[in-house]
């Protein structure tokens, strides 16, 4: 194995070489120098993404700043980001870290465009309301991801703005479906064969899928009109009929997967969203492979009321030729339903006057293979949640954590007003913060709860200091969601994952 | 000072912490001496983030060196480290970018550090991927519990995780749930039935089980059935080239599509677990800020168990695991007896025999491992054993078991086998 893949081997096990290759193609800007930023930002070093710049204006202040692992006494006065990116490039040789010495406000100002080429903003700590809804709509609208980090204290927040989250690998497969309840011709005449073989000690060599399919074929013309659960029974008796001796496997793996001829091939909740996305209905010019494979399953499903085969087989009790013939029978369908696919992602790309080619055929086959998994996932915009945060019913549940978050949204306006965080000590400070809690409770239609008075007065103790393992555990919980994103697998927080270390507890929200 | 910053937040003590003297908090902080087990992707961690928030006294232990495949994660090594002791590269990074913090590397396995070294530390945190090492550490520190001495309580913080999944854990050894009393949590290890790897493989792992179990020793009898048998070896490239190309063979024999390669061969022979920087960072910084709030009270403990998983969204779990009154290990208190290295082990056996209403005890050395066989000493019963072991008795206990940390005793008095911690005077 090469150095790179002995080094990255314990992570490619995750993602693959696919997903490194993305990681590595990625470029990630980090607004704002501190703990947590600098926590997630070695969090995606470390993996080997390709390009890191680092946006800060401040010089360092050891007589301030949280210790950090990565500018220590000799960085004293010196520029935050060209320090950091020095001593973050020690850790892997592989990654380009870039430093800009700037304040990310005047960028967002008067050069947003120096965004543009970057895959992942991050922003590690809060911005003033409208240059925070300017930056992410611009992001949006250039379908770059956003992540806002906050560390302060004992607690903190991730929240995630993905435009265009579209992931084929979830890694999340509910159920294979093997299709039973609707074999194919060549499926049915291979079980056949099978139990039509002469040597009978080899009976214990047929795979369960072989015994439900030919015994189904066998009971059909008697079971017609019958219910599915006396058919169902009328299946087990035949398969125990058929058991040579009691605890013959494979006829027990028969037994216990009895439910599957009778499984209707229902589309999935998350394929339906899916297909009804307009992004999936209306394709043009911008449509990504994505959306234009997808339409074309949407129209096999409509075709043949079933997505395409995936050709995946589980391990089973079974004779190794019969699995392996059964192996290449399930995969020829699959071929079949792909060819069939790919018929329509070439009408569609015909029609979006687009290459044949663009779409390749192994990309297609991949895409029907793993389709059940699919997901679309929809986020909404930091400027929606600031002005109407979705917020489930408070008042039920006390365990909840989200008081904390309209803790977070007053520090966030204690801070645009005043220039400084909530200081527990300052008596002057403890009643700004709670007219604010007031102000905005109100806003909402509410009044602030014991609990919310609990979270700014837990909030405002560490007067805006960090407490470095919990930054590291929200930088790195962000990372993590950054890479999940660029290598379109796994599925990512939607929307806010809020943390309170006090308590050892997290809780995700969609606000 | 790394605790200047969060001075502040000491002197406010807030909504859900209890009352404790911020003074305090802060020596607390300069002053426990903590070890930490493992230097590998939690240990790295944890290491740092000890550092940073201020704790200035760490022994770190760890008896592996620096293998290439770590550096995706383990962050304190590069690669030129590559082949030196994972504890001593840690501790010499850390202590280059933080001097306040003394870090002293110990490259031995745990289970070396001498009883009276343990008792130094006040908390213990365990970054391993060994069961069987946090067996020990958990069930010596509960065996170290001496309910008149409060310094004998060491805390234990857990944490362990893989690929996207993860869990970190606060034991008070004897007061809440141990190590021990949730092994039945763990995973037991996939295993593929005999018959399938020998004659019906189907897919491309049982033609590799079948390689290194089966064909690896055919082969070596075949060649020289007189010459001792070399254990296969997933570390020697040699073997695994054999492996690959033999685990082949037989594919292709069976017909069974796919490629086997060395990754995919090294993660079944090695059992290998997934691993990345950030699920690392997570548990490790989890631990971390346990350990905080455990020594300057600022804020309420775990209690006592974390889960975590990250692969779809971000969701944490904590509850509290129930102490298990019949746990082998924390279930019974933790007995210490005084031993003077002089006296004779029946005065050992009358001591215990009095103070707790035995009456024919039965004593032998607890092993310190598991590979470690039991050592009697002196068996009361069956009277061929007594006759073999009487004669102990007159031996003193400096002679008979010099070092040992605990010994077994049975009774017809004891529901079970009690655990006596030796003081050595």
């Amino acid at each position: 194995m090469s150095f790179h893949q002995n080094k990255y081997d314990r992570q490619l096990r995750l993602w693959e070489a696919a997903g490194q290759s993305k990681i590595e193609n990625a470029s990630c800007c980090l607004l704002y120098v501190n703990n947590v930023g600098c926590e997630c930002l070695k969090n995606l070093i470390l993996p080997g993404i390709g390009k890191i710049c680092i946006l800060d204006d401040r010089l360092v202040d050891k007589s301030v700043d949280a210790p950090n692992f990565f500018l220590d006494e000799e960085d004293h006065n010196k520029s935050k980001v060209e320090c950091l990116a020095e001593n973050l490039s020690r850790l892997n040789p592989d990654v380009c870290i870039e430093s800009k010495k700037a304040n990310p406000l005047d960028i967002i100002s008067s050069d947003i465009d120096f965004f543009h080429s970057f895959n992942v903003v991050i922003l590690a700590d809060m911005l003033p309301k409208i240059q925070l809804i300017k930056l992410t709509n611009y992001l949006w609208n250039k379908q770059i991801a956003f992540l806002q980090l906050r560390s302060i204290g004992f607690n903190g927040s991730i929240r995630v703005c993905l435009p265009d989250c579209t992931i084929l690998q979830t890694q999340n497969d509910a159920s294979l479906d093997l299709r039973l309840n609707m074999p194919w011709a060549e499926l049915k005449e291979y079980s056949k064969q099978l139990f039509e073989r002469e040597s009978k000690d080899r009976h214990g060599d047929i795979p369960f899928v072989a015994i439900l399919v030919h015994g189904c074929s066998q009971l059909e013309t008697g079971n017609k009109g019958n219910p599915s659960s006396q058919r169902k029974d009328i299946l087990r008796n035949w398969i125990k009929t058929q058991m040579l001796y009691a605890d013959e496997e494979n006829f027990e793996e028969a037994l216990s997967n009895c439910w599957r001829p009778f499984q209707s091939t229902n589309i999935s909740s998350a394929l339906k969203t899916i297909f009804d996305d307009i992004n999936c209905q209306n394709l043009n010019e911008q449509s990504s492979s994505f959306w234009i494979i997808m339409n074309a399953i949407c129209k096999f499903v409509e075709c043949y009321h079933c997505i395409p085969v995936s050709g995946i087989l589980p391990d089973m009790k079974a004779g190794s030729s019969e699995f392996v013939s059964l192996q290449r029978v399930y995969q020829q369908k699959a071929k079949e339903d792909a060819l069939k696919v790919k018929n329509y992602v070439q009408k569609n790309l015909k029609l979006l006057s687009r290459p044949i080619d663009s779409i390749t055929d192994d990309e297609i086959f991949q895409f029907c293979k793993n389709a059940s998994q699919a997901r679309y996932i929809k986020y909404r915009k930091i400027e929606e949640e600031l002005n109407s945060p979705l917020l489930t019913d408070l008042a039920s549940d006390n365990e909840s954590l989200v008081p904390w978050y309209f803790a977070f949204r007053c520090f966030d306006i204690y801070k645009e007003r005043y220039n400084s965080s909530p200081d527990a000590s300052l008596t002057s400070s403890i009643h700004k913060y709670e007219e604010i809690a007031c102000e905005f409770m109100k806003s909402l239609g509410q009044s602030p709860t014991q609990s919310v008075c609990n979270a700014c007065r837990e909030i405002s103790r560490s007067a805006g200091a960090e407490i470095h393992s919990v930054s590291a555990f929200i930088g790195a919980i962000a990372a993590q969601e950054a890479i999940k994103f660029l290598t379109r697998q796994y599925i990512p927080l939607n929307n806010t994952c809020l943390v309170d270390a006090a308590h050892a507890r997290t809780e995700s929200f969609s606000f | 000072m790394a605790l200047s910053h969060l001075r502040k937040l000491l002197n406010n003590p807030g909504p859900f912490a209890d009352a404790y003297d911020p003074e305090e908090a802060t020596k607390a902080i300069q002053t426990t001496k903590i070890l930490v087990v493992g230097a590998g992707g939690l240990g790295c961690e944890i290491l740092v983030n000890l550092a940073c928030l201020g704790f200035e006294s760490i022994d770190v232990v760890d008896m592996d060196t620096i293998d290439l495949t770590n550096l995706n994660r383990q962050f304190l090594f590069r690669k030129k480290d590559v082949g030196q002791p994972k504890a001593q590269i840690a501790a010499e990074a850390i202590q280059r970018r933080m001097p306040n913090c003394r870090v002293t590397p110990i490259v031995s396995k745990v289970q070396d550090i001498p009883m009276d070294q343990l008792y130094t530390y006040g908390l213990v945190i365990c970054g391993l991927d060994s069961v069987e090492a946090r067996r020990w550490v958990n069930a010596t520190l509960v065996s170290m519990v001496d309910d008149d001495d409060p310094q004998s309580l060491k805390a234990l913080i857990d944490g362990g995780c893989e690929g996207f999944r993860g869990q970190a854990r606060v034991i008070l050894p004897t007061i809440t749930s141990c190590y021990e009393c949730s092994l039945d949590m763990l995973p037991s290890k996939k295993t593929y039935p005999i018959c399938t790897i020998a004659n019906k493989p189907r897919l491309l792992e049982h033609c590799v089980e079948w390689a290194y179990v089966l064909q690896w020793q055919a082969e070596q009898g075949e060649k020289d059935p007189s010459s001792e048998q070399i254990p296969f070896n997933p570390e020697l490239p040699e073997h695994m080239d054999w492996l690959v190309r033999t685990a082949s063979e037989r594919a292709k024999e069976f017909n069974i599509p796919g490629v086997i390669t060395h990754s995919s061969a090294q993660g079944i022979v090695k059992n290998i677990i997934p691993s990345v920087a950030s699920t690392n960072a997570i548990i490790a910084a989890a631990c971390c800020t346990e350990a905080f709030k455990l020594v300057t009270g600022c804020n309420p403990i775990l209690d006592n168990y974390m889960m975590y998983t990250g692969d779809q969204g971000v969701y944490t779990y904590s509850f509290s695991l129930e102490k298990q009154k019949d746990c082998p290990v924390c279930g019974i208190e933790a007995v210490l007896l005084p031993v003077c290295g002089n006296e004779p082990l029946s005065a050992v056996v009358n001591r215990l025999k009095e103070k707790y209403r035995l009456s024919n005890p039965s004593l032998s050395l607890t092993p310190n491992s598991s590979s470690t066989p039991t050592r009697p000493l002196y068996y009361a019963a069956p009277p061929s054993l007594e006759a073999s072991t009487r004669s102990n008795l007159s031996i003193s206990m400096r002679e008979l078991c010099q070092q040992c940390r605990s010994l077994t005793v049975t009774d017809t008095q004891l529901p079970v086998s009690m655990k006596v911690v030796l003081r050595w005077e």
